[in-house]
């Protein structure tokens, strides 16, 4: 019993680590709440340790390990699903700076030297007048 | 082109240089948590309510071998997931009750519990069925061996006397609930109790 509660603490640790890393956990509380209504009916009981309701206990606390290790192992590939996509969109956002940065840079230069051209024809222009 | 297109582009592409910047700043999730204001402290709720969905009315005069049907509800108000405990305990007027001003739970064993997982800003209600199976009268003292909640027999064992200013033997079912702390892997009180007081009657 207290091994079973182990595991959903175990698995709740890490659903509580996915929720933060930005995923919705509301699959994995549901499926972990079936665990824990389990490991309720099995406190709550107070039925004599017969060898049937022994039997029966070791194959709810079964039932309960194996949604603990199942929401556990969701949770874990679901961080990493996450952090995977978090690297990519951050990869994302430095290239589209970078690029627009460079646009940026490569239009400004553009419109100083067009208009420094612009100035030097204008005088190219006055000076000719003049002359 | 002229000076004033020439002009116009530059303005459009520092204009547009500039809402790169911001949306990148928007998008990063760790400055958007760090820019939300206003944000309230976060706390558990814990209520009682009576067969009804009512908040008056719980059972008073409460007889041996009828069922009473009360519903604790819980909502969830903190930044993330919670695992909850609700234990349920049985007092006598001389037992010690929970201090909320200490946060101290009371030392009284659970005769139920129910722990329950909640995602936040969402709640859940629980029903529970309770009856008190038989109860024994003595000279000036009431006895309860055994309460049976939602199916489950607890037993109790608890005795009340007679309480000559308020006519009656007065017992309370209170509950308490308990958040578990992931840093230290184990249920906390929380700090938050309801319950009702109900007179033993035959």
């Amino acid at each position: 019993m207290v091994q079973a509660e182990e595991s959903i603490q175990a698995a709740f640790k890490e659903v509580l680590a996915t929720e933060n890393a930005g995923v919705n956990v509301t699959d994995m509380l549901k499926e972990l709440n079936q665990a824990v209504n389990l490991l309720n009916q099995l406190e709550n009981s107070n039925e004599d340790p017969t060898k049937a309701s022994f039997e029966g206990n070791m194959s709810q606390i079964q039932l309960i390990y194996e949604h603990a290790q199942h929401v556990k192992t969701a949770a874990i590939n679901a961080q990493l699903q996450e952090s995977i996509a978090d690297r990519n969109y951050q990869l994302m956002l430095i290239t589209l700076s970078f690029i627009s940065a460079l646009v940026f840079f490569l239009t400004l230069y553009k419109t100083r030297r067009r208009l420094k051209q612009y100035r030097i024809g204008t005088l190219q222009n006055a000076k000719s007048k003049v002359g | 082109m002229n000076l004033k297109n020439m002009r116009r582009v530059l303005i459009v592409s520092a204009v547009c240089t500039n809402l790169l910047v911001v949306l990148f700043l928007i998008s990063t999730p760790e400055l958007g948590a760090f820019l939300s204001f206003g944000r309230s402290e976060p706390f558990s709720e814990l209520y009682l309510l009576n067969q009804n969905h009512m908040m008056k009315g719980v059972p008073f005069n409460v007889k041996s071998g009828q069922d009473y049907l009360v519903y604790i509800g819980v909502n969830n108000h903190l930044s993330s997931s919670a695992y909850y405990e609700i234990c349920v305990k049985f007092s006598n007027e001389d037992d010690q009750l929970p201090n909320t001003r200490t946060g101290e739970p009371s030392p009284l064993s659970s005769i139920y519990t129910q722990r329950l997982l909640i995602a936040k800003e969402q709640g859940s209600e629980l029903p529970l069925t309770l009856s008190i199976p038989s109860i024994s009268f003595s000279d000036n003292k009431a006895l309860v061996n055994n309460i049976i909640i939602n199916g489950y027999d607890a037993k109790v064992d608890k005795a009340a006397t007679w309480n000559a200013t308020d006519r009656g033997f007065y017992y309370q079912i209170f509950f308490e609930l308990w958040l578990y702390d992931a840093m230290s892997s184990a249920f906390r009180f929380n700090n938050r109790t309801v319950g009702f007081w109900f007179n033993m009657t035959q």
